[in-house]
């Protein structure tokens, strides 16, 4: 008991000083200028086979979280996901790169189907 | 960074913990619930949905008050290049397009308007996304993409009278500060019919709740449309051009449209033949206590709670059900800020023997409009309605 309070105690304790600080420095107003940093969140993707073209290609746009937070999806899904990052919005991927990303796609954050 | 996420969230399950130890009584899916909390500027814990750009929901709890902490709002941002500083001296708002005179308006030119203020329920058109089946791409909000608001500002009608609408005139665009990392992604500007422009409820809002608006829910001005979902609501508003010809880039069309139907609905898993622009909010309710899989012990009074509001009609009753439909009670209303703020209600129950227990509440507004007990289904996963059901475990 005595060590789990302890523990508690400390994790509290990192807590609050790692907030104080966030909050000194996230948000600056000088003069009529008002400026916030954003932090620097990220969410790993799973490894799997084409994972180096998604790193290097659906990150330029937004972080690859937008990817994370899908539900499971079918592969006729990811596919029109893919197609549509690519030809309505502009990714800057080639047919063969497309097909590799929609295969890890389906792989990893696929429902098998 | 990634550290000091998961002890965020470590430390916020640990409170829970000691909290509910204390009470003797566990939320069920204490663990299974993977989300994250993340801390952005001006903003308390939030619910990670997307960090660049940011997209952040309000943990539930948070409606158990009338109006949404400015620091508790959701966040909902469309491309990367977010405004992150904002110089006031340099900030203008520009009217043109086909009007008698442009106009570049300062913040104190807009404050010497005349001065409106109402509070309207701002709700994000997938708010409740993540609950369609067959699911839908898309940001996966639960309930937390909504909020209810004081906004302050001068009407947009006021503004665009300054300017002098000329004859011809068909819509209205508004652009704000963010922009598209890269040039073959469409900037996010939003249009309304010119007759829906001049109505006298939309305002550009400089305040919420009394203060200036958080740099991520659109510091230092943003349009307020209220009963419309919150696409329209262009934050960090800098341009407003009166066109005309129908405004249609992309995030007006394809994007942010519905069925062209009464329901705005098409069988699962189907595209509608025709669409139109998203515009106004359905009638909804949501349960706000007891939350889904909670333990409650038999004989012990509970308060259901909850919020509940439509697309400007106000709300006229709330029904609430503990026995999942079978029998239906009338609510409590609470206090009446107006037809574009939520109302909270609230039915008190002593559930009288152990059992698993269906909860269910529907609201009615002004006109009668009311909510499905069955999904309706969308390509976009707007408009979610459905009556919620929550399970609860008496003991
Ligand atoms: C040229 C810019 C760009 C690139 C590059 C890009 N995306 Fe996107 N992506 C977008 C935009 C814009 C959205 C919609 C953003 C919003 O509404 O929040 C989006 C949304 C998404 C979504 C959410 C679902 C949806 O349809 O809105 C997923 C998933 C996604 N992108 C995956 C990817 C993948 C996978 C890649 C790499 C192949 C990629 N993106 C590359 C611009 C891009």
């Amino acid at each position: 008991m005595k060590k789990l309070l302890f523990f508690l105690i400390l994790i509290f304790a990192a807590g609050s000083v790692h907030a104080q600080d966030k909050d000194a420095k996230d948000t600056v107003v000088t003069g009529t200028t008002k400026s916030i940093t954003l932090p620097d969140i990220k969410t790993p993707l799973k490894d799997g086979a084409g994972k180096e073209y998604v790193e290097g290609n659906c990150n330029i746009c937004h972080s690859t979280d937008y990817i994370n937070m899908q539900p499971k999806l079918p592969r006729a899904k990811w596919s029109a996901t893919v197609k549509k990052m690519v030809k309505t919005f502009g990714c800057p991927v080639n047919e063969a790169e497309m097909k590799a990303i929609e295969d890890y796609l389906a792989a990893n954050y696929g429902t098998g189907s | 960074m990634d550290k000091w996420l998961t002890r965020r969230f470590f430390l916020k399950t640990v409170g829970v913990f000691t909290a509910t130890a204390a009470i003797g009584s566990w939320p069920a899916n204490i663990f299974a619930d993977e989300k994250k909390l993340v801390r952005f500027p001006e903003k308390t814990d939030l619910i990670l949905l997307t960090s660049r750009p940011p997209q952040l929901e309000t943990p539930l709890h948070y409606f158990k008050e009338l109006l949404t902490p400015n620091e508790a709002l959701f966040v909902r941002w469309h491309l990367a290049n977010i405004p992150t500083s904002v110089d006031l001296s340099q900030w203008r708002l520009n009217i043109g397009g086909n009007t008698d005179r442009e106009l570049h308006m300062s913040m104190d030119d807009l404050k010497k308007l005349d001065k409106v203020s109402y509070t309207a329920v701002i709700q994000c058109s997938g708010n409740g996304r993540s609950f369609f089946e067959p699911s839908i791409p898309g940001g996966q909000w639960e309930n937390g993409a909504m909020g209810n608001v004081t906004w302050t500002g001068a009407r947009l009608k006021d503004i665009l009278n300054a300017a002098g609408i000329k004859a011809g005139s068909v819509d209205v665009a508004f652009n704000g500060l963010d922009s598209a990392p890269l040039p073959t992604l469409a900037d996010f500007v939003k249009s309304l019919p010119v007759d829906k422009a001049v109505e006298d409820d939309i305002i550009v809002a400089y305040e919420m709740n009394g203060a200036p608006l958080t740099m991520l829910n659109g510091f230092p001005a943003r349009l307020i449309v209220p009963g419309w979902y919150a696409t329209y609501w262009m934050k960090a508003l800098t341009d407003i051009k009166v066109l005309t010809q129908t405004f249609e880039e992309f995030w007006m069309k394809p994007a942010y449209r519905i069925p062209d139907n009464a329901c705005g609905c098409v069988e699962p898993g189907t595209a509608p033949k025709k669409t139109v622009p998203i515009n106004r909010m359905t009638t909804r309710s949501v349960i706000v206590t007891p939350t889904q899989g909670s333990g409650l012990k038999a004989k012990n009074p509970v308060e259901v709670m909850g919020v509940a509001f439509s697309g400007g009609y106000g709300i006229k009753d709330v029904v609430v059900s503990v026995d999942g439909g079978k029998t239906w009670n009338t609510a409590r209303l609470g206090r009446d800020l107006g037809k574009y703020s939520w109302v909270q209600w609230f039915h008190s129950w002593r559930p009288e023997k152990p059992g698993k227990y269906t909860v269910m509440a529907k609201a009615t507004n002004s006109i009668g409009e009311s909510q499905p007990f069955d999904s309706l289904w969308n390509p976009s996963g707007y408009l979610w309605n459905k009556i919620e059901k929550i399970e609860v475990n008496v003991i």
